[in-house]
């Protein structure tokens, strides 16, 4: 399967490109992806969330690839940026809320030319955006992610994610293909098993406040009951949570989860076994197994990664060893067979490995 | 306005100065104002903003390695712990952007020399000013305030004798330059009102009247050499020029300043370009230069023209063309002061929409090439003409650039300033701001160039109440080829004579004496962006001189009044002239040729 087909085989109607690092090469993955899906009928949305196909990348300097829907397609960006594009957009809304470079513009291509897409910063928004094109007519919508944010993939703003990587990450392979493994630990985290947790950890994230799940009376059945906090976060107080912990079973963290609060999590020495569980991944601050169980309440849906195996900085991998590398490290490390493709070379990892996940 | 809670973050353990000073303004305009300590991580200031629950973030960070990940980071936290719901995130600090702002996630991002007026004017929910702002200009007038009498009655009274003598002589005169004057007025009202036989006879009795290969152009049609027409896409690119533009960061001190620059690239395109980036790196007007053969040859062309040398064409369309780049607050100077075709210059510059000329009899005499006689004649004519159409115009002193000596100059400039008077004109008094030959031989610039130029303006202001614009430009014979020190030569020129009260200023652009062709555009921003500087730093501080500089300035006045007084007894304006009592062979002053016996008497 190409990465187009995996897409539309998860019948995902938002996705968001998130990278490891810059140029890693998500823009490359949004056009071939919009070139693809459309070459098959579907009707492709864009969004940035936060500015992407602009010429020269306003931090190093360096060219950036263009980004060109396809007509038919549809997009949302900034009216600042439209004058200085030739793409014909018939426009169909403006948000009248100002961001930095105008009123947001959702519009259809007209006519196919490079365009700067500039679109909103916040996941509640960008949400929302998503919602209205898929509500104007596009089939999925395609959300580039700025630099190494996160917040566009979260399972609450779109419905699956593809990670970008590569040799702007850094320069050796090695390095890269564990790097992306650890990231694709946090992204595949899976939601706590016993649904009556579930449904505990859910009510206490809606209070905003941190809360403990005390298990009940050994039984064939366990019980649970929850134990709110005055935290509304662990930021900044991750000792203190963790002594309140007693003998929770979990811990439900309504905000961010810090790399720091799991690692002093793994070694609280009163409290052993000690679950976290976040809101989703894109809440968790840290990347690899931490060495504490990591749950979710919204798990996210890691359809495939992708490899840029050249950087601006002069460094060329071969994409072949680049590929297999990170399909190997995230097999190894999360025992799961995510599909990692070069889709300028056309390099895709092969099919049927996952037996080596047991060894 | 409702009060609005805000959390001030410095990432930046070093560069919080800006942090604190935005805090205060927006302390000031009633917002309630954190600002956290430097030394947090991440982490601990989300922990802060969940605890505070602020309706704004704002930090600060300096560009450095890993600020993209960093701002990046502290946006998804912002995110994951559900503060972005209810708070703004703004950063700023030295190289941010907006477009960089909006890349990292931002709310709003703020650069190098935003005010903190203007962030609390966003908060409070104005417009962003920045590429929305415009760069307003009203023109000034240069000389409204001045009453032009004289403080010194014995310098008044020597030089209204003498200019009453001028008038006199000239009375009685005439030349080809003032008849083609006259018929250049007819000739283009005839235009105007669409007689196009009375233009027609009137284009005929002109090109009589021409010489040379201006006479060829119109006689034969062969254009004048290093000349051609211009096409109507190089017309059109001067019609899509953008008058309006927000002041560069860094320019304001030059609001409110009268900065002028020269332009006459020869080409009206490039030159319209050039206005346009002067005006809106905070120029308030410009400078029309014309080439140097104009001066020498009878007649102007017609018709819009490049000019493949030096110096910008002179024709009624090449101006109208030119005007359409000139913001309507700004001043427009049509220089008109050295050559055979003088009157007929201020005809044209009235005609185009220019505000100010440029005449000065003696400067053209003896450093420009024009036959004393000739353009004496011409000069009380193109004086008559700037009074009739209410344009002032300067009396430049660059004959100080040949070697005459101050005192010299100055005589012929408040002489000809008098027959300006006399005519009902406004003139303004153009000292040299330099360092001149005659400065160097007498060693009045070895220690300062402070001195001497503040002599000139101090026996100027001694003398009369007249506007002053220090040129043309400042700081000649200062300059190198080096950038830097071109540029800061003038910045410093340009801000003493400001300091000293000048109503006006003209500069240069960091490469003019060295280009060896057309100015380009950073070098004209080198200087602006220097004299902005500068103004900046010495503000109303004022710079002395030291005590030399009264005793060169009490030495300049007895001079002028020497020289004056020479004149007079002379009794004979222009053979004051070719005897040399207003810059002589010595000095390195000639009396120039062009013109030479053609001035006729009226019977």
């Amino acid at each position: 399967m190409s990465l187009a087909e995996v897409v539309i085989a998860k019948r995902v109607r938002s996705l968001a490109v998130v990278g490891t690092a810059k140029n890693v090469g998500k823009t490359v993955t949004m056009n071939y992806l919009a070139a693809e899906l459309s070459a098959r009928g579907l009707t492709v949305g864009f969004i940035s969330s936060g500015r992407d196909g602009e010429t020269i990348d306003s931090f190093t300097g360096e060219p950036k690839p263009s980004v060109v829907p396809p007509e038919g397609s549809w997009v949302a960006t900034a009216e600042g940026v439209l004058v200085d594009t030739g793409a014909s957009l018939e426009i169909v809304d403006v948000q009248e809320r100002p961001g930095l470079l105008g009123r947001l513009v959702l519009g259809r291509v007209i006519e196919p030319s490079p365009i700067e897409l500039v679109g909103p910063t916040g996941a509640k928004e960008l949400k929302a955006v998503a919602a209205s094109l898929l509500l104007y007519g596009a089939d999925i919508v395609l959300v580039d992610g700025a630099l190494d944010r996160i917040a566009a993939a979260s399972p609450l703003v779109t419905e699956g994610l593809i990670l970008a990587t590569g040799a702007s990450a850094h320069d050796n392979p090695r390095t890269i293909a564990q790097e992306t493994a650890a990231l694709a630990w946090t992204w595949l985290r899976p939601i706590p098993p016993d649904p009556k947790v579930v449904e505990l950890a859910g009510e206490a994230m809606k209070k905003g406040r941190v809360a403990f799940l005390d298990r009940g009376p050994s039984g064939p059945h366990p019980t649970y009951s929850a134990r709110v906090s005055r935290y509304e976060t662990v930021l900044g107080m991750e000792e203190q949570v963790l002594a309140e912990a007693g003998n929770a079973a979990y811990v439900a963290i309504p905000g961010a989860v810090t790399s720091k609060f799991l690692s002093l999590a793994s070694s609280w020495p009163e409290q052993k076994g000690l679950a976290v569980i976040a809101r989703d991944a894109a809440s968790v601050f840290s990347r690899g197994d931490p060495g504490v169980p990591l749950y979710v309440l919204h798990s996210a849906n890691l359809l495939a990664i992708t490899v840029n195996p050249v950087s601006y900085r002069g460094i060329s991998l071969d994409p072949k060893q680049l590929v297999m590398s990170v399909h190997r490290a995230v097999l190894k490390t999360v025992g799961t067979d995510i599909p990692v493709f070069d889709v300028v070379s056309g390099i895709r990892s092969p099919k049927g490995e996952s037996s080596l996940a047991m060894g | 306005m409702t009060p609005k809670k805000m959390l001030l973050v410095p990432l930046d353990p070093v560069h919080d100065v800006g942090l604190k000073l935005i805090a205060r303004a927006l302390h000031n305009a009633g917002h309630e104002t954190t600002i956290l300590p430097p030394d947090l991580s991440l982490e601990e200031i989300i922990s802060k903003a969940k605890a505070t629950s602020p309706d704004y973030i704002m930090v600060s960070r300096t560009i450095s390695y890993g600020t993209a990940e960093v701002l990046a980071r502290f946006v998804d936290l912002c995110d994951a712990s559900g503060i972005r719901e209810h708070a703004k995130l703004v950063v700023g600090g030295l190289s941010m952007r907006p477009e960089m702002a909006q890349e990292y996630g931002f709310d709003a991002g703020f650069g190098p020399n935003t005010t903190p007026e203007e962030v609390v004017a966003w908060v409070d929910g104005k417009r962003i000013e920045t590429a929305s702002a415009r760069h307003s200009l009203t023109k000034p007038d240069i000389t409204q305030g001045y009453s032009y009498a004289f403080r010194d009655t014995e310098a008044g009274e020597l030089c209204y004798d003498i200019a009453q003598t001028i008038l006199e002589w000239a009375g009685n005169k005439t030349t080809a330059g003032i008849e083609r004057a006259k018929v250049r007025a007819d000739l283009e009202e005839a235009r105007a009102q669409g007689d196009e036989s009375s233009a027609k006879e009137l284009l005929a009795k002109y090109a009589g009247l021409t010489s040379g290969d201006v006479r060829k152009w119109y006689d034969l049609g062969i254009p004048v050499p290093h000349t051609r027409a211009l096409t109507a896409s190089e017309i059109s690119l001067i019609e899509s020029l953008s008058l309006e533009s927000p002041l560069p960061p860094g320019q304001k001190p030059l609001e409110g300043r009268t900065v002028m620059v020269q332009y006459g690239t020869g080409c009206p395109v490039m030159d319209a370009q050039h206005i346009a980036l002067s005006l809106a790196w905070g120029a308030r007007g410009v400078v029309h230069f014309d080439p140097s053969w104009g001066a020498r040859t009878e007649g102007l062309l017609e018709g819009a023209w490049s000019h493949q040398h030096d110096g910008t064409v002179l024709t009624l369309e090449n101006l109208k063309l030119i005007k359409r780049a000139i913001h309507p607050g700004a001043l427009w100077q049509v220089r008109a002061h050295r050559g055979l075709n003088t009157p007929e210059t201020v005809v044209l510059a009235h005609l185009a929409g220019a505000d100010l000329t440029k005449v000065n009899i003696v400067y053209g005499s003896l450093g420009a090439g024009s036959d004393p006689a000739r353009l004496t004649v011409d000069g009380v004519e193109a004086m008559r003409l700037a009074a009739r159409y209410g344009m002032p115009f300067d009396v430049v002193t660059n004959e100080e650039l040949c070697g005459v000596p101050a005192r010299k100059a100055f005589a012929g400039m408040l002489i000809v300033a008098t027959v300006g008077l006399m005519l009902g004109g406004r003139p303004v008094l153009q000292p040299l701001f330099a360092n001149s030959p005659e400065a160097m031989v007498r060693g009045l610039s070895e220690d300062n160039f402070v001195d001497f130029n503040y002599a000139k303006m101090a026996v100027l202001r001694e003398i009369i109440d007249a506007p002053i614009w220090p040129g043309a430009p400042v700081g000649f014979m200062t300059q190198t080829p080096d950038r830097c020190q071109s540029a800061t030569m003038t910045a410093l020129h340009a801000a003493l004579a400001l300091n000293l009260g000048a109503s006006a200023v003209t500069i240069a652009s960091s490469d003019e004496a060295y280009a060896g062709g057309p100015i380009s555009a950073h070098a004209r921003v080198d200087t602006l962006k220097s004299t902005a500087a500068a103004l900046r730093f010495f503000g109303s501080s004022g710079i002395g001189a030291t005590p030399r500089g009264d005793v060169y300035a009490s030495e300049l006045r007895e001079g002028i009044m020497e020289t004056l007084r020479r004149v007079r007894e002379r009794r004979d304006f222009v053979a004051a002239l070719y005897e040399g009592l207003l810059g002589d062979k010595d000095d390195g002053a000639y009396p120039g040729r062009a013109g030479k016996d053609t001035v006729r008497e009226i019977r």
